[in-house]
């Protein structure tokens, strides 16, 4: 699984992200969050 | 008057002085974080331990002192031991005091000549070059991978419940507002702290200052994307620590950092909110480009004399510091208030000026309590306008 993936399955399966839009912005927000 | 309209109050104070206008009297702001620990007998790594001492510390911190707002209450991002564990990496490390530091060679996760890739799509290339490269997690199994990532997601939402719970105890239990709406990077040192270390990045400012412009333009968005869903709200800012433009000569910084730094200054205006900028060190320098910010920034200083700033560039930013920490942990009591009285006097006549520390409030010496009660309280009685 790469790693955009996982982060996609985190959003929808942990977050509860339901639409493509949910779990993109989820996405990007746990890139923004983990950077560093 | 009871905490709401306290708290109402402060507000109001916070938005009018922050606007640059004159309110009441001169708001007095905390920059406190880890030196609470110490001041209440205890560690940092206490806090990080048991969530219950860290909202002792800080019920202790809002009765002892005078406070009109806060800015910091915990140094930036406070991933716990067993989260950055979990994820195998991360740029920074606790001490055996609790006390976070950057950790050594953490920091550089992209090469020179990677700048386009950062450029071309900067969500993309932090996902699939920076992220392997600075949390093992990242190269475990699909498995171990997705399981490791819940429970570091577990982690971060009692970070976030702690976070929110802490706020809750200064605003319900004090009338205290807290005046950070959220806290992010300007783009270029989003490539300093995170892909590029020091030494590296001022090398690129001289070899190759296209690339680190671009690689700033391209990050607007992604700064401006920690804005999401929040609303602007009054007493509020975006705060906003700049950590390369006081190593860069006007010239190299009007080059590479400016172009993006005032797209985001831009954008964050346009979206109705004020930006509370930690200008660390000396901007001197820089107090030109400065005075192009839009309405509503706010500055906090750190080894400028807020009496100068003001004069010099105190017509276009509200100006935020004054009293330095050398003094308060070093001074007397009244070399303390004297010092408080001048900056009040020359700095804050005309309004439009936050009187805090010249820096975060970190390590026990940072202060004497006896010091810091007696600034504040002067300083909340002889502000009145």
């Amino acid at each position: 699984m790469d790693n955009e993936l996982m982060l996609k399955k985190i959003a929808a399966e942990v977050m509860g992200a339901t639409t493509e839009e949910e779990i993109n912005a989820i996405v990007k927000s746990l890139i923004r969050l983990f950077i560093g | 008057m009871i905490f709401s309209e306290l708290y109402d109050d402060r507000l109001s104070l916070l938005e009018t002085t922050m606007s640059n206008k004159k309110g009441s009297r001169v708001p007095v702001i905390s920059l406190c974080t880890t030196w609470a620990y110490y001041h209440a007998g205890k560690l940092p790594k206490h806090g990080l331990e048991d969530p219950e001492v860290t909202k002792k510390v800080l019920r202790k911190l809002y009765t002892d002192f005078y406070w009109d707002g806060i800015v910091f209450v915990r140094n930036g991002k406070t991933f716990s031991e067993r989260t950055l564990n979990l994820l195998g990496g991360g740029t920074y490390q606790y001490d055996k005091n609790g006390m976070q530091q950057t950790k050594p060679g953490s920091v550089t996760s992209m090469e020179a000549d990677e700048y386009p890739e950062l450029i071309s799509d900067p969500y993309k290339f932090i996902l699939e070059k920076v992220f392997p490269r600075r949390y093992t997690l990242m190269q475990r199994n699909d498995e171990q991978k997705y399981n490791d990532m819940k429970e570091v997601m577990a982690d971060v939402i009692g970070m976030f419940k702690r976070n929110a719970e802490e706020d809750k105890i200064a605003i319900e239990e004090f009338g205290i507002p807290q005046m950070r709406a959220a806290a992010f990077f300007n783009p270029v040192d989003i490539i300093l702290d995170y892909f590029r270390d020091f030494n590296e990045i001022l090398g690129d400012v001289k070899r190759r200052p296209q690339m680190v412009r671009d690689a700033g333009m391209s990050l607007v968005n992604f700064s401006l994307d920690h804005i999401g869903p929040i609303q602007p709200q009054p007493g509020k800012s975006l705060v906003i620590p700049m950590h390369l433009p006081q190593f860069l000569n006007a010239k190299d910084f009007e080059k590479v950092y400016l172009p993006s730094f005032k797209k985001v200054a831009d954008g964050i205006a346009e979206r109705g909110f004020k930006a509370l900028y930690y200008f660390e060190r000396s901007y001197a320098h820089l107090f030109d480009y400065l005075k192009e910010l839009p309405q509503g920034t706010i500055g906090l200083f750190e080894i400028d004399d807020v009496r100068e700033v003001k004069k010099k560039i105190g017509k276009s930013m509200c100006v935020a510091g004054g009293m330095p920490l050398k003094l308060l942990g070093k001074g007397t009591k009244q070399q303390c208030i004297d010092h408080a009285k001048a900056v009040i006097d020359e700095a804050a006549k005309d309004g439009g000026f936050l009187f805090t520390t010249d820096m975060m409030m970190l390590s026990p010496g940072d202060a004497k309590a006896e010091n810091l009660q007696a600034v504040n309280e002067f300083v909340h009685k002889y502000g009145v306008y």
